[in-house]
């Protein structure tokens, strides 16, 4: 019985705490639910496209680009969801990708409070692309974080 | 044995409380690694989006493209799309021309288009883009309302990219909306062709730049099936037919030139709707 006991209450430990630990792993990035949050955000503007970048931090500062398409004349509102990071991932918007020395910033989330978690932002002049660069910080982690990126038109 | 279960259990209890304890620490703690913050790795990959079909329409329409019946692909050819590949190019292709008649008020087609919509994405395991959800009756509910149904196949849009996303077919998102983009441009281009509308080129020649994200997003995802590296050869192929558009040269000059200040002869633009003709082609026709 003892023997019987001595195998049980361990295996059955290590399994409640293996489930446990995939839950939480699983629930590290619940892209679904953030992406509703940042619908909202969208509203009244269309749903046209988004992105979900999974975010694995590093021992050196990642730098990431995503190319956006746009057409000239329409209005856009771009909106961005950092709830499921744990980190302050700076965004930043080009007119131009990030191999071109002449580009120019558009919008960058470096001054926004640490607390806010959408950040929206609608570009007055669209021609042919936007370039969204996600700059992640130094760090290291488990598992992948999510960060929404979505948008609309009008 | 007494003291070996005691240290055993301690050590389960010690691994319980690891596996359960939350390792993401808030933003403004030190890292446990040591880290270097002043060298940027730049991530090779490249990301982009695409617009979405009702958006690809929505343009052309801007520039007066009207309905000519017989444009659209037939529905009963979707029978004969056999790989995902063709089922996932095609979902697109039906999605362009569900737009294209939404747009133009044709609701016979726009709900024979979205009938076989929801069956090629039944074929591709995203069927739950409308099994969960009440968009194929809202659809059908509201066929008489160009606005209601315009926010109808924005929410399709949002639910596919959903699907996409939790199913891990994010292969599939270039490859519907390629389909999606090369049947806007046919439409597009036979509507210039028919009728002599020349509103229509600028549009036509701004949607190419669309075309090179298209590439980007396939080759980034040209390792999740063995059709996809054909598909980029294919659109690569127009690609290098409209880098070498004579019209070029006054873009290459004047990057600021608007599409519609830009002169182009009518050679130009027959040899370039061919080959949009040739490639849209080969797409429906599996």
């Amino acid at each position: 019985m003892k023997r019987f006991i001595f195998i049980l209450i361990p295996a059955a430990v290590a399994f409640v705490a293996l489930t446990a630990a995939a839950i939480q792993t699983s629930e590290a990035c619940d892209a679904k639910e953030l992406k509703a949050q940042a619908k909202k955000a969208l509203d009244p503007f269309t749903y046209d496209s988004g992105k979900v970048t999974k975010i694995m931090y590093r021992p050196k500062t990642q730098l990431k680009e995503i190319e956006v398409p746009v057409f000239i004349g329409e209005k856009y509102r771009m909106v961005f969801n950092t709830e499921g990071l744990s980190r302050n991932v700076v965004i930043s918007i080009y007119n131009k990708d990030k191999e071109s020395k002449d580009r120019k910033p558009i919008y960058t989330t470096k001054q926004a409070p640490a607390a806010q978690r959408i950040h929206v932002f609608e570009p007055q002049q669209a021609k042919f692309k936007f370039y969204v660069d996600y700059e992640i910080p130094a760090a290291d982690s488990a598992s992948p974080e999510c960060l929404i990126f979505m948008l609309g038109y009008k | 044995m007494n003291r070996s279960f005691v240290i055993l259990l301690c050590a389960s209890w010690m691994l319980f409380f690891s596996a359960c304890s939350n390792d993401n620490p808030p933003a403004d703690n030190q890292d446990s690694l040591p880290t270097d913050s002043t060298a940027t790795v730049e991530v090779p990959e490249r990301n982009t989006t695409l617009p979405s079909p009702l958006h690809v329409a929505a343009m052309f329409k801007s520039s007066g493209m009207k309905f000519i019946p017989g444009l659209i692909n037939p529905t009963a050819k979707a029978a004969s799309y056999s790989t995902s590949i063709q089922r996932a190019q095609n979902m697109g292709v039906y999605s362009a021309d569900m737009a294209y008649c939404v747009l133009n008020k044709q609701s016979n087609d726009a709900q024979q288009d979205m009938k076989t919509i929801r069956e090629l994405a039944n074929q591709i395991n995203l069927g739950k883009i409308f099994d969960n959800t009440a968009l194929y009756d809202r659809f059908n509910n509201n066929l008489g309302s160009e606005d209601s149904l315009r926010r109808i196949i924005a929410d399709i849009q949002f639910e596919t990219d959903q699907q996409l996303e939790a199913n891990q077919q994010n292969h599939l998102y270039g490859v519907i909306f390629s389909g999606a983009w090369i049947e806007s441009m046919y439409i597009g281009a036979q509507v210039y062709k028919k009728e002599g509308n020349q509103n229509i080129v600028p549009t036509l020649l701004e949607q190419m730049n669309v075309l090179k994200s298209i590439v980007t997003e396939l080759e980034a995802q040209q390792a999740a099936d063995p059709a996809i590296p054909a598909l980029i050869t294919d659109l690569k192929a127009l690609q290098a037919h409209f880098d070498q558009m004579p019209f070029k040269k006054q873009l290459n000059d004047k990057p600021d030139l608007e599409f519609s200040e830009i002169k182009v002869t009518k050679e130009e633009m027959d040899a370039l709707v061919l080959k949009i003709e040739e490639l849209r082609n080969k797409i429906v026709n599996g």
